[in-house]
C-alpha cells in the first residue's frame, strides 16, 4: 500500500526542513491540527484551500494530495456538473480496467491522429 | 508518578551539555545558532524525532501536563493549550530535549523503568517522560529547566545583549532579592527582560524566562543585597 496522506505530508515536511508549526503557519491552520493529519488520527481532512497551499509550499502534486486526503475538488466538481455523462464515461472506464494513465494515453493517441 | 531517578549535576556539567548541542546544531546547519534558537528545528532536523502538538491533558487525563518524551517511538509531544504560547511552547521543547540528551542515556543503560502512556487514543502505551506543570520539581525536572535554559538563552548572546543594551554597567536597582522572595511582582526586572528580549532577538522567549536567566547569570545587580559584593 503507498503512502498515508500525513505520512506523505510529513517526510515532504521534513525533506524540506519545514518545522510543524512553521507549515502550520503558513497555510493558515494550528499546528495541532497539522499534527493529527501526520499522525492519521484526523477525522475532518483539510479543505481543498489549504491542500492547495500545502500542494504548493512542499511542492508536491495538487491532484495527488487531493486524492490522498479523500477529497473531490471544487473544480472536479464543476466538470461533472457540466457533463452529466462523465461519471457514465468514468465508470465504463473503469468497467474495462483503464486507469487514468490509459485514459490520457488513449487522449495523446487520438490527439496524434487528428494532427496528421 | 515515579520520580526518575538522576545523577546530580553541575551548573557547569549543564553549560556543557547545551553549548555541545549547539555546536552540533551549528555544524549541522552550517552556520552559528543564534537566537531566537529554533528549538522545535532542533528536535525533527537534528534529532530526526518527531515533534507533535497533541492534546495531552485529554489523552493522559492530567490537567497540568505540558509536555511528555517517548524515548522509544522518538517523539516529543507538547500539549495544544500552550501551542500560541511561544514562549512557552518554546521553553517546554527545550525542556524535552534536555530529557532527551541528559536522561535518555541514564534510563537506557541503567534500564530505569518509566511508567506507560498512549500517546494518542487507541495507541499501544509505551514508556514515556510525562512533566507536568509543578511548583516543586524533582531533579530530572529542574535539569531539563536549566537545560533549556542554556539552550534557547545562550549565556554569551545574553551577554552581549545586555552590553547591546546598558553598555558595561550591569543594570543596578534595589530590593530585586526582596521583591522576589516576597513573590511580589517586579516591573523593573519586567521591563530589563523585555529589553533584552528585543534587543538579543530572543522573540520565543517567555519574559519570565528571561527575568530568571539574568538572575543566574548575576546580569542585574541588586544594590540592597548585602552580598552582592561577593557575587
Amino acid at each position: 500500500m503507498g503512502e498515508a496522506f500525513g505520512e506523505l505530508l510529513r517526510r515532504l515536511r521534513k525533506e524540506r526542513h519545514l518545522g510543524l508549526r512553521e507549515t502550520a503557519q503558513k497555510v493558515g491552520i494550528t499546528a495541532g491540527y497539522l499534527s493529527r493529519i501526520e499522525k492519521g488520527v484526523e477525522q475532518y481532512p483539510p479543505r481543498e484551500e489549504i491542500i492547495r497551499q500545502l500542494a504548493e509550499l512542499l511542492n508536491q502534486d495538487f491532484d495527488l494530495l487531493m486524492q490522498l486526503a479523500g477529497r473531490v475538488s471544487g473544480e472536479m466538481k464543476n466538470l461533472f456538473g457540466d457533463d452529466p455523462k462523465l461519471p457514465e464515461f468514468l465508470r465504463t472506464a473503469r468497467e474495462q480496467n483503464l486507469t487514468g494513465e490509459d485514459l490520457l494515453r488513449l487522449l495523446k493517441r487520438k490527439r496524434k491522429k487528428e494532427d496528421r | 508518578m515515579l520520580p526518575i531517578k538522576v545523577p546530580f549535576r553541575t551548573h557547569s556539567e549543564l553549560d556543557h551539555a547545551a553549548a555541545e548541542l549547539l555546536r552540533k546544531y551549528s555544524a549541522w546547519k552550517g552556520a552559528p545558532a543564534r537566537p531566537p534558537i529554533d528549538a522545535d528545528d532542533i528536535v525533527e532536523g537534528l534529532l530526526g524525532l518527531d515533534l507533535d502538538v497533541v492534546d495531552l491533558r485529554e489523552v493522559l487525563g492530567m490537567p497540568d501536563v505540558l509536555g511528555a518524551t517517548w524515548l522509544d517511538d522518538g517523539r516529543i509531544c507538547i500539549d495544544e493549550s500552550i501551542e500560541g504560547k511561544e514562549g512557552r511552547f518554546a521553553f517546554t521543547v527545550a525542556h524535552e530535549i534536555g530529557h532527551w540528551q541528559l536522561h535518555r542515556p541514564i534510563i537506557e543503560m541503567d534500564k530505569v523503568t518509566l511508567p506507560l502512556f498512549a500517546a494518542n487514543p487507541g495507541d499501544m502505551p509505551t514508556a514515556a517522560i510525562v512533566c507536568r506543570s509543578r511548583a516543586y520539581k524533582q531533579p530530572a525536572e529542574w535539569q531539563a529547566d536549566q537545560f533549556a535554559a542554556r539552550l534557547i538563552m545562550p549565556a554569551s548572546d545574553v551577554r552581549a545583549a545586555v552590553k547591546a543594551a546598558f553598555g558595561d554597567q550591569l543594570p543596578t536597582t534595589n530590593g530585586i532579592e526582596a521583591r522576589r522572595k516576597a513573590g511580589e511582582p517586579d516591573p523593573w526586572l519586567r521591563g530589563v527582560a523585555e529589553h533584552i528580549i528585543e534587543t538579543g532577538n530572543f522573540e520565543n522567549v517567555s519574559n519570565e524566562a528571561m527575568r530568571y536567566r539574568l538572575l543566574d547569570l548575576k546580569l542585574v545587580v541588586d544594590a540592597s543585597n548585602p552580598q552582592r559584593r561577593l557575587l
